[in-house]
């Protein structure tokens, strides 16, 4: 089988020794995390946050960027739906935002996500429930006009209308939050949850597409996500997990950054 | 004082399930609650009875999710939520596998079903392949296996859930055939009390 992650750790310029980890430096406990996904791609950017706040050192490799001859059948060998981000750990690989998410969750240094309490628990994955069915559809088609379909094509002009279509059918769901979050520090409670963690990703995607109006004119939303950008990882390093996710020009680029936790 | 009162009828205090038929997430909920002995009351109703108090306050009267919970004071709906919800109630410990492999071995598997598998199910010949494909794949991952991470999961669960939906419809040849699957199935039907929910009493 081919070694995917070695190539695309080639191609992205990091040689097996600048790798962390590989050198025998662990920081932590933890193997060394290995992830291949896309900037655009709203499961991508969840990982990378969960990463992030859990304080788990994650080495990123783009599909863009650091795109290798026949990557779509390596991945097929990793991954037999072809479900994506992928990612390794040691002699583990598992696939799909899901069961990544989950992994690093439960892997890494700080709490768990979820709350205890079965009534919380409920409202945030009611929350969840709503940014994977009813947001997810709508902002895929619009980075897929602003980014994606760029990747393939330099000189695509993205058709505004499909934009703006998907923009006015997010303000319902919108609206709805910026209500739930009045009063609120967080989604569904004064801790942060699953639910801040899919839709950081969500609202992310949506303010580098140049959506802004859609945080802009909503009070409670534009406060939460502030707050979001400037929160300090929950596992008690000091980093800011929303740092760490592809800029605007980055995700023009195709390239992703790598989970760095400086300060153990 | 009040030794011979008259007590107040004991009002019956069982979280209240309002299921759907023929949606999978609606067998899912009380499959769960069967194996984990939470009680609750269960009853079928249409679709328009399911707004809970959270989707009505923030205007969010067509989503059109189920199964629905009422407990108390407190309501809510669609499969997940619902899921969570009874997953932490009552007193057995719940299903979540500890190891951290194990419960992505779980995500991925709820993950294939819900994205890659249940959207074919919608009788269209081109996708017989696909079913099938996606099918084997499961089928090996269950060899010499009870459960599909190993241990008892919300995998489990959840794709009992659709297999029972699929017999309810008398299309149980989809999977049939495959024989590790089937036994996998066998096992759970004894193991999940609610699985033998029967449909005629459910429409009666």
């Amino acid at each position: 089988m081919t070694d995917l992650y070695n190539l695309m750790a080639e191609k992205s310029g990091k040689s097996d020794e600048a790798r962390y980890g590989l050198s025998g430096d662990l920081k932590k406990t933890q193997y060394v995390l290995e992830l291949i996904g896309s900037p655009a791609d709203a499961d991508t950017l969840k990982c990378i946050i969960t990463a992030a706040e859990q304080g788990m050192e994650m080495n990123c490799y783009s599909m863009i960027t650091n795109e290798v001859d026949n990557m779509d059948e390596s991945i097929s060998e990793l991954s037999p739906l072809s479900i994506t981000p992928c990612l390794k750990e040691a002699d583990f690989y598992t696939n799909g935002g899901d069961a990544i998410t989950a992994f690093i969750d439960a892997r890494g240094l700080g709490y768990a996500l979820t709350p205890k309490n079965a009534t919380l628990a409920a409202m945030q994955n009611y929350w969840v429930e709503i940014a994977k069915s009813n947001i997810a559809p709508h902002v895929m088609l619009i980075v897929d006009e602003i980014f994606i379909k760029k990747y393939k094509d330099p000189t695509y002009s993205p058709d505004m209308q499909v934009v703006n279509a998907s923009c006015d059918d997010l303000n319902v769901f919108f609206d709805a939050l910026d209500q739930q979050l009045e009063g609120n520090k967080y989604i569904v409670c004064d801790k942060y949850t699953w639910a801040d963690l899919h839709w950081t990703a969500y609202v992310h995607l949506c303010e580098i597409a140049g959506c802004n109006s859609l945080i802009e004119e909503r009070k409670n939303l534009k406060k939460w996500f502030n707050r979001i950008k400037v929160k300090k990882s929950q596992c008690g390093q000091d980093e800011v997990a929303y740092e760490m996710l592809p800029s605007a020009e980055e995700t023009q680029q195709g390239s992703l950054k790598s989970v760095v936790i400086s300060n153990y | 004082m009040g030794l011979f009162k008259k007590s107040k009828p004991k009002v019956d205090e069982k979280p209240k399930l309002t299921c759907k038929l023929d949606d999978s997430g609606s067998y899912k909920c009380i499959f769960l609650a069967s194996y984990r002995k939470v009680p609750i009351n269960i009853e079928w109703a249409e679709p328009s009875e399911f707004d809970d108090k959270l989707s009505e306050s923030l205007n969010f009267s067509n989503l059109m999710r189920f199964p629905h919970i009422k407990d108390g004071e407190f309501t809510i709906c669609g499969e997940n939520p619902v899921l969570t919800y009874l997953n932490i109630k009552g007193g057995t410990p719940t299903i979540h596998p500890r190891k951290a492999r194990v419960l992505a071995m779980q995500e991925y598997w709820i993950q294939v079903l819900t994205r890659n598998f249940t959207p074919l199910l919608n009788n269209d010949s081109k996708n017989k392949e696909k079913i099938s494909s996606i099918l084997n794949y499961f089928d090996s991952n269950l060899s010499n296996k009870n459960y599909i991470v190993g241990e008892l999961s919300l995998a489990d669960i959840h794709w009992a859930a659709v297999f029972k939906l699929l017999e309810d419809e008398g299309r149980e040849e989809i999977f049939n055939s495959f024989t590790n699957i089937t036994n996998w199935l066998e096992n759970l039907k004894i193991e999940i009390p609610g699985y033998e929910i029967n449909k005629e009493e459910i429409v009666a």
